[in-house]
């Protein structure tokens, strides 16, 4: 048995790395947080999403119909904690630190050995993957951990034959987690199955293996509703389709094994700036060494179950991915995490067998410092100093600006930008109910029919929209944007006052905002029709 | 007979090798030296010295070539570019001390390019797909071995350590791949050094099941 020490330490320990600045690492508040958070805002105070559908099966937000558990679950902790950042994100860290409890229980049913339980518990909680995405608002982490809980019920259930019907219980209702789970939980479910068929078809076995596949059936029910429906699909965009048979085999192939590449896992982080840390990996550099031993000491024992279960997950859980363009996309390979943490988790139990306790002790108590220094480094250091940009901060910074004034009409910019509504309405405080109107009943109506986005928005003193520089200098307001989006030859031209400017932690700025000047614009060139006013 | 025409498939069949002598004919040679003496090491039943020293001594003049090749320099040299990320870096610490540690001492930036060279040296995709999907800027890359050749050479990486008696290929392994990552030679040479380690185990796997 584990230690009431151990667990409290590493609760404790957990509780701090996963916790502490919540609201302020990640900085700002990226489009898929605020997305989550205000929908999660609406369905509390208006059981409606923002469009005005009730309870949605999936969620609209752009088009993307998001899976849904996540939103509901925020519904709650944004009642707890308030509609702050804190709130949107705190699921999520929970989600991670219960991950962090379920590695160190997989570790130790597997090696029976506390002390690199322990640590190994410790590398989970301070693992860049797990703690990336369990500090942020949307559904990555809570989809990983509903996943991995059903795979470790799975392995459990060899023993505890009970455990079957909770496996295949929890594999279902992972589907509406994450948008990953959706087709890797069903599809690894499905695998397992028919590698264990014996052990589930077995006399004490069966009755809980049909129960599992009833109620994982029941659970399914909405979705099947839902496949038939545009919205099911509605992310087929990103697969890597159209291409010549041989072409898409060699393409799907080198995104598959970069998955399993020592350089993509511990050496590089995901090519994509705003899903990665500055300077580290996906796991910890020196984890290459383990990795290694682990998966040569499972590939050895593949006869055994534990074996079958990890490479079986292993292998299964990048395809989705590996459909895909992304090189290396950590939030869609976010299963991968769990086989190859436990694999890793191996590899250490099997080097500290092979040293000598103290010398291993030793080892490992340096090896966590190290990790801590590096992870110190990207995460709370250069992290929210280089990638605010990324993370929308200058929205979030906007939105207390828009608050001060809510006399003046904002037009922002969303020509080249990334969307911003979402978190201009969390942060303002925009009521759901006057939002709701603002989005009309043609979606409402059709909301499963995925009817294209309209990327413009206007609510209270609030419109996301391109500029028209037509128009828009002969009225009274602020124009925000970025150095490209209104460049100094436009302020000198249309007579613009600089209002505000939003900058990153490195002087970079992000943001601009122009008040215009309609009056001398009429004067002197007296075209349009708002000049008559 | 087989071993000969599995030795010669793999060893010259493949785009990388060709490349390596067409920028140097010797060069080129010890790596096929090198290849034949490792996969012979693989294949011996009993520990057998000279063929250890054939490998080593292969290996260490390909390292030479290599160590000919590359600027010390490149290692601690900072670009424009990169001294004023340092400098940005540096404002972003609470500590300036620990900033200067972790941002401008010479031997953490020279460990951050080995670091660098040491996941390309590890990548399989370096080696088997021209570095799809993350192709370096300002590279020409290309494919040093057919794709087909992946499965093989984790066969026989596999292969080897189970017989726990490569300890010597092993330790050969572990020293061309930290010289490789130290002494980076630009491409189409690349990783020369590692070349003679994935012929050797793609052939003792094609070789195992191949009648």
């Amino acid at each position: 048995m584990l230690s009431k020490l151990s667990i409290l330490i590493l609760l404790v320990f957990c509780i701090f790395l996963f916790f502490w600045k919540l609201d302020s690492v990640p900085p700002g508040f990226y489009i898929d947080e605020s997305m989550h958070s205000y929908n999660a805002l609406s369905i509390l105070e208006t059981g409606k999403d923002e469009y005005g559908k009730s309870y949605p099966v999936l969620f609209r937000f752009y088009g993307s119909y998001n899976e849904p558990l996540y939103i509901y679950l925020t519904s709650v902790s944004i009642y707890l904690f308030g509609d702050n950042i804190f709130g949107a994100r705190f699921i999520s860290a929970l989600a991670g630190i219960s991950s962090v409890f379920l590695f160190y229980f997989f570790i130790y049913v597997i090696t029976k050995n506390k002390i690199t339980s322990f640590f190994f518990a410790l590398f989970a909680a301070t693992n860049p993957w797990l703690l990336f995405y369990s500090r942020i608002g949307y559904e990555v982490a809570t989809g990983f951990f509903l996943f991995f809980l059903g795979v470790f019920c799975f392995y459990l259930s060899f023993n505890k034959p009970k455990l079957i019907f909770l496996a295949y219980i929890i594999f279902s209702l992972s589907t509406y987690a994450a948008y990953t789970e959706r087709f890797v939980s069903p599809l690894l479910a499905i695998v397992l199955t028919l590698i264990f068929k014996k052990h589930l078809s077995g006399k004490f076995n069966r009755k809980y293996f049909l129960l599992g596949i009833a109620g994982a059936a029941i659970i399914q029910l909405p979705h099947l509703v839902m496949l038939f429906t545009p919205a099911f699909f509605q992310k087929g965009d990103l697969f890597s389709a159209g291409l010549p048979l041989l072409v898409f085999i060699r393409e799907f192939f080198s995104q598959y094994i970069n998955y399993f590449s020592p350089e993509a896992l511990f050496f590089k982080p995901d090519p994509d700036m705003q899903r990665s840390l500055p300077e580290i990996s996906v796991f910890h550099l020196w984890m290459v060494v383990p990795y290694f031993i682990g998966w040569y000491f499972v590939f050895k024992n593949r006869s055994s179950k534990l074996s079958k279960i990890l490479i079986t997950s292993a292998l299964i859980t990048p395809i989705p991915a590996a459909l895909t363009h992304d090189p290396f996309a950590t939030h869609r390979a976010m299963p991968l995490l769990g086989p190859q943490l436990l694999i890793i988790g191996i590899g250490i139990n099997k080097t500290f067998e092979f040293l000598k306790p103290k010398f291993g002790w030793l080892i490992l108590l340096l090896l966590f410092f190290l990790s801590g220094l590096f992870l110190w480094r990207s995460y709370f250091v250069l992290f929210p100093g280089e990638r605010s940009y990324y993370w929308g901060e200058q929205y979030v910074e906007l939105s207390k600006i828009i608050i001060q004034k809510p006399e003046t009409h904002f037009v922002i910019d969303q020509g080249r930008l990334k969307t911003a509504y979402a978190t201009i309405a969390y942060f303002t405080k925009i009521d759901p109910v006057i939002f709701q109107k603002s989005t009309g009943d043609t979606i409402k109506n059709n909301y499963y029919s995925a009817l294209p986005y309209n990327h413009n928005y206007y609510f209270a003193n609030v419109e996301l929209r391109p500029l028209n520089w037509e128009s828009d200098i002969y009225k009274d307001q602020i124009l925000v944007g970025d150095t490209l989006s209104i460049s100094q030859g436009q302020v000198e031209e249309h007579f613009l006052k600089k209002e505000f400017e939003i900058q990153d932690p490195l002087g970079e700025t992000l943001l601009q905002g122009f008040r215009t000047n309609p009056k001398l614009k009429c004067k002197i060139q007296y075209t349009n029709t708002d000049c008559e006013n | 007979m087989k071993k000969v025409l599995i030795f010669l498939l793999i060893c010259f069949g493949n785009a990388w090798i060709w490349k390596i002598f067409e920028k140097n004919f010797l060069l080129g040679v010890l790596c096929i030296v090198a290849s034949l003496s490792l996969f012979s090491l693989l294949i011996s039943n009993k520990p057998r010295k000279n063929l250890l020293i054939i490998s080593s001594l292969s290996l260490v003049v390909i390292a030479s070539f290599q160590i000919k090749w590359f600027d010390p320099n490149s290692f601690v040299d900072t670009t424009p570019l990169e001294k004023d990320l340092m400098e940005k870096r540096m404002r972003l610490y609470p500590n300036p001390r620990i900033a200067h540690w972790l941002e401008q001492r010479q031997e953490l930036i020279a460990f951050y390019r080995f670091r660098n060279n040491l996941g390309e040296a590890l990548d399989f995709n370096y080696y088997f797909f021209a570095n799809h999907p993350r192709e370096r800027v300002g590279v020409t890359e290309h494919e040093k071995f057919s794709p087909v050749l992946f499965p093989l050479l984790l066969v026989g990486l596999y292969l080897s350590i189970k017989t726990g008696k490569h300890l010597g290929f092993y330790l050969l392994f572990i020293f061309i791949l930290f010289t490789s990552a130290a002494t980076y030679t630009n491409e189409p040479v690349g990783f020369a050094l590692v070349f003679p380690f994935i012929v050797s185990l793609s052939i003792l796997a094609l070789n195992k099941y191949v009648k």
